[in-house]
């Protein structure tokens, strides 16, 4: 397989990965930085063994039900987006919807009953402003998104109960 | 001893009392709600009883329904556990009247202290230091006036509280004269709401305080004596978020001093078994009484790493009408002991709360670390109790190797499936005003923010999107050989990265 570059974006920010493939092994550049050979074994289930040059860690990673990668490393969790530099480029010249990665979904993270809907369609909305109050496990809890954009649709309204993953709006 | 112990509780309370049980060779019993059919405790105990749905108020406080598991498992005593029936004294009664020990403290002395100003009553005629204020419920506007008046106020703040109350609920500092009225009936109404009595009474509000706490053993034969404190000034919404022992804000007389005065509080209300007396600690070196926490507390392992002792252990021991056979001379304290709850929340967004699988799940362990927990790699955090995943305790010969370790430990532990607060508590152990050991109460939501929080860990993302992009890859290079293969776990067709991978395979 030929050279792929892959922009991953992990809470609004974007690292490019470029991977070359050669006899010896798998070679990675990170931004702008050396290159160096790369490797990603899987050890049982999700955790698995991340090599670097010369170092190694250790981390859980496994694919999310809606198609983004998660990650923990040293404690923390990360979500990832992965797409194809190449792929993304070529859709957006295409005039094809544009890279997935725009558009944001905001989810009930559990079950519960929405209490209050803060924006309207059409607002502009920055990351992190709280879009709906949902009253779940005894709290009420404001939802955000990790990014800014223009509220496109709101498929709930103050009053109804959602399930899990129950899309609530979608900000572009 | 007793033969069989019903745990009325589940997670890893239960857990934790189960082990005790173990080391003893009592026969430990669980009782489960409908979705704790194959939970941990469940599945370690010798038997388990169903006790009705999901929803705590159908199974878990269900007084009928444990005592009816009781009777038939043939249990002779019921430990409680923390929340849930912990602190109810009908239950307690109850379990009295079934000839069941509770493991626990009597009836009684738990009616007394869960009443505020009964506590508070008790506590200033036994010579127990109470923060200035009212020893009733406060009726009118015009009794709140005149007792913020007696105090100090408006040169000093004052705290409206509930006479029922505990967690923060019912509580409302006031240092506006213009505010007092409203705080009055929100205070009321809050209390209300949350404990079926609205009443309220007042107290001083002591500035920038230390939440120090003495952990108290008595048995029933008159012996009583004190474990040493631990600190607790870190919370958030009135909730620990970390506990150590030593303080950093106390030293060998003031601990001395607050340990005697924990006893006497204790000996004040007939108090027996396991309990812990909560105090304030003024900057100024001053203490107060605060509460009596009737019931094993979540932060009772610091006490067991810095003495040596099993608290469960003496609790049953206690139950069982043995004497302690030790006194105050034979409790040693060694070096240090911190613990974190490690919340499924999202300390990243709003301390959101996280449900899910747990699809990866790696304890750490090693030399001065204990884990106690109540669930397993692919256990599921339901919305239905408590969302605490685990206690992380170190010991360490100082406070500064404790902190370390606990750095250390907290790096090791990983979880995917549901956010967790670790990544707070990293931030934590690291901040200098806890290396310091110069917080109060207040400090954490005070300090907190959204940057500092989004640091922790910012070295990493090069690393985590190397990662990413590898995995990716991996998936990618499958599909093109057999791209109806859809061996990696979790994966949905339809997202970005297989949708490139498909047009990729076909070019």
């Amino acid at each position: 397989m030929a050279d792929t570059t892959y922009e991953v974006t992990i809470g609004g920010r974007v690292v490019r990965v470029s991977l070359r493939r050669a006899q010896d092994g798998l070679f990675a550049r990170i931004d702008d930085g050396e290159e160096q050979p790369a490797r990603l074994d899987t050890v049982r289930g999700t955790m698995r063994s991340l090599g670097i040059g010369d170092t190694r860690t250790e981390l859980l990673a496994g694919r999310d039900p809606d198609g983004g990668i998660r990650l923990t490393l040293h404690g923390s969790e990360y979500q990832a987006d992965v797409v194809d530099a190449a792929h993304a480029r070529l859709a957006s010249v295409a005039g094809a919807r544009q890279s997935t990665s725009t558009r944001l979904e905001l989810k009930a993270p559990m079950p519960g009953l929405v209490v209050k809907i803060l924006c309207e369609v059409g607002d502009e909305v920055a990351a992190g402003t709280p879009l709906t109050v949902l009253q779940a496990m005894k709290m009420e809890n404001e939802l955000a998104l990790p990014r800014g954009g223009t509220v496109r649709s709101i498929a709930v309204s103050a009053g109804q109960t959602v399930e899990q993953n129950q899309i609530l709006l979608v900000v572009e | 001893m007793f033969k069989k112990l019903l745990i009325a509780n589940r997670g890893e309370i239960a857990v934790r009392v189960i082990r005790a049980c173990r080391d003893m060779g009592i026969s430990p019993l669980a009782v489960y709600s409908e979705v704790d059919e194959r939970a941990l405790h469940v599945r370690m105990a010798d038997a388990a009883y169903p006790i009705g749905p999901a929803a705590a108020t159908d199974s878990y406080l269900r007084i009928d329904r444990i005592l009816e598991a009781a009777r038939r498992s043939g249990a002779e005593a019921i430990h409680p556990g923390y929340g849930f029936l912990a602190e109810n004294a009908d239950f307690s009664q109850a379990c009295r009247d079934s000839g069941i020990a509770f493991v626990g403290p009597p009836p009684q002395a738990m009616r007394d202290l869960g009443l505020k100003t009964e506590a508070r009553k008790l506590m200033r005629a036994a010579g127990v230091p109470v923060v200035p204020g009212t020893l009733d419920a406060l009726d009118s506007i015009d009794q709140v006036r005149q007792a913020a008046r007696d105090v100090g106020f408006p040169e000093a703040p004052i705290a409206l509280k509930a006479v029922a109350g505990g967690g923060g609920k019912g509580l409302r500092m006031v240092s506006d004269p213009a505010q007092l009225e409203t705080a009055f009936r929100q205070a009321m109404s809050e209390a209300g709401a949350a404990f079926g009595d609205a009443s309220v009474y007042l107290e001083r509000a002591i500035e920038r305080p230390r939440h120090v706490e003495v952990q108290i053993l008595a048995d029933q034969h008159g012996t009583c004596v004190w474990l040493g404190e631990r600190d607790c000034s870190i919370q958030r919404r009135h909730q620990k978020v970390l506990e150590e022992s030593p303080s950093p804000a106390v030293d060998d007389d003031l601990r001395r001093r607050m340990g005697e005065v924990a006893v006497r509080a204790a000996q004040a209300a007939g108090y027996t078994n396991a309990g812990t007396v909560e105090f304030l600690l003024a900057p100024n070196g001053e203490f107060y009484f605060l509460e009596v926490n009737a019931r094993l507390q979540v932060e009772h392992p610091v006490t067991e790493l810095v003495t040596g002792l099993d608290l469960v252990r003496e609790q049953l021991r206690v139950a069982a009408g043995e004497p302690l056979g030790y006194g105050q001379e034979a409790i040693h304290r060694r070096g240090y002991a911190v613990e974190c709850r490690i919340y499924a929340e999202d300390p990243r967004n709003g301390f959101l709360p996280s449900i899910g699988t747990l699809v990866g799940y790696r304890p750490p362990a090693g030399p001065g670390v204990r884990v106690d927990s109540g669930v397993e790699e692919q256990d599921a955090i339901s919305v239905y109790y408590d969302p605490m995943i685990a206690k992380l305790i170190v010991h360490g010969a100082t406070r500064q190797e404790g902190l370390d370790r606990m750095a250390r430990a907290l790096r090791e532990f990983l979880v995917m499936g549901v956010k967790t607060s670790v990544p707070l508590h990293r931030w934590l152990v690291d901040h200098p005003a806890v290396r310091a050991g110069r917080v109060d109460t207040g400090w954490l939501e005070r300090t907190l923010s959204a940057g500092e929080l989004a640091a922790v860990g910012e070295g990493d993302v090069e690393a985590v999107a190397l990662a990413a992009a590898l995995l990716a890859d991996a998936s990618r290079a499958t599909s093109a050989v057999s791209p109806d293969t859809d061996h990696v776990e979790l994966t949905r067709p339809g997202s970005a990265w297989r949708l490139a991978a498909r047009q990729a395979s076909m070019r």
